[in-house]
């Protein structure tokens, strides 16, 4: 009975062992792939979130746009408009509100807009580009003469004129609105218009505090382009 | 099996070496005068008679923000970005901005914003 006991106890023992040692084993082998299956998870949520702050950003690109320009061909349901970057088209549908700004009593609509009418059409766009109009709005023609800027530095002022010298060494005369308080040398931005005769009619100035440099034009010339006997190589001279 | 390997291979196979970046970046500044104008977007339609303007270029250049009733110059900051709030016209508003450097040479960006002050 004793040895029955004790022998029991041994296969229990061996049993429990045998349990432990498979425990530990699957525990061993599954670990990693529980590891593995956390990081994935966080790649997914990770993933996602990054996903969806990308939706709301081209929402936020497609949504509320205007197109401007003149009306290249028009049809019931669409406008194919030439804006100053390239052509776009705008549809059109029953909820488009027209608006006309030239005479604002003048009542408009989809049919009585005409080729070569500047408008600008407000809406959201698709992903491809193409612009529901919410409403679309008869502009008067745009202003010919766009605004422009100029950098330079000051080198002579008269009473009415200033010319400065830009970085490829071309002089610019200019008018200057009143009060303006530049000096003989400084480095000027300016923002105006291009006026009669070439004259710069100017709107903004900014004396750049820090200066600025005018590399001197570099001119190849007639000595330095054929090469004289004491140019040559020394070597050569030698023999 | 195939778990365990993809988990050896994440972890052991291709571990990234400790001593990176120790000496800086190895990214350096670029030569040319550089101008990425981040907002506002083109073909902007705004109902705020406001907007933000901003970008970067590189540190410490005058940048000119123009439009045709309104002209600033601001500086960029040392990492190069810049921003500031510009009121809008009623109606079309092209803003360009224009970054310059000591020599002179100058980039553009150019944008068209449409501010309505009905919202539709």
């Amino acid at each position: 009975m004793k040895k029955f006991t004790i022998i029991i106890l041994i296969f229990t023992f061996i049993y429990i062992a045998h349990l432990a040692l498979i425990q530990t084993a699957v525990a061993v082998e599954s670990s990693p792939s529980a590891q593995t299956q956390i990081k994935l998870e966080e790649l997914k949520k990770e993933i996602a979130s990054k996903a969806a702050k990308l939706k709301q950003v081209v929402n936020r690109k497609l949504k509320d746009k205007a197109y401007i320009g003149k009306i290249k061909s028009i049809s019931d349901t669409s406008l194919t408009l030439a804006t100053e970057s390239s052509p776009k088209i705008v549809s059109i549908n029953q909820d488009t509100v027209f608006e006309n700004e030239i005479k604002k009593k003048t009542k408009l609509s989809g049919k009585t807009l005409v080729e070569d009418d500047y408008i600008v059409a407000l809406g959201d766009t698709d992903e491809v580009g193409v612009l529901t109009a919410r409403k679309v709005i008869l502009l008067p023609e745009s202003p010919e003469q766009q605004k422009t800027f100029l950098w330079g530095q000051i080198i002579s002022i008269s009473d009415q004129l200033v010319t400065i010298k830009n970085n490829e060494s071309k002089n610019t005369a200019l008018t200057l609105p009143s009060g303006s308080k530049v000096k003989l040398n400084n480095f000027v931005i300016l923002t105006g218009f291009k006026g009669k005769n070439d004259i710069f009619k100017t709107e903004f100035v900014y004396i750049v505090p820090q200066g600025g440099i005018i590399k001197p034009k570099k001119i190849a010339t007639p000595s330095s382009e054929i090469s004289s006997p004491s140019a040559e190589p020394t070597s050569k001279k030698a023999n | 099996m195939f778990l365990a390997a993809l988990y050896y291979i994440v972890n052991n196979q291709y571990q990234k070496p400790k001593n990176l970046f120790l000496n800086g970046p190895v990214t350096t500044l670029p030569k040319s005068l550089l101008l990425n104008l981040d907002q506002p977007d083109q073909d902007a339609l705004s109902f705020s008679s406001s907007i933000i303007v901003s970008g970067k270029t590189g540190p410490k250049k005058d940048v000119l923000i123009s439009t045709d009733t309104n002209d600033l110059v601001i500086q960029s900051k040392i990492d190069g970005s810049f921003s500031v709030v510009l009121d809008l016209d009623e109606g079309i508003n092209r803003i360009a901005v224009a970054v310059f450097d000591l020599n002179g040479d100058s980039r553009v960006a150019e944008r068209t914003v449409y501010f309505s002050k009905e919202k539709i």
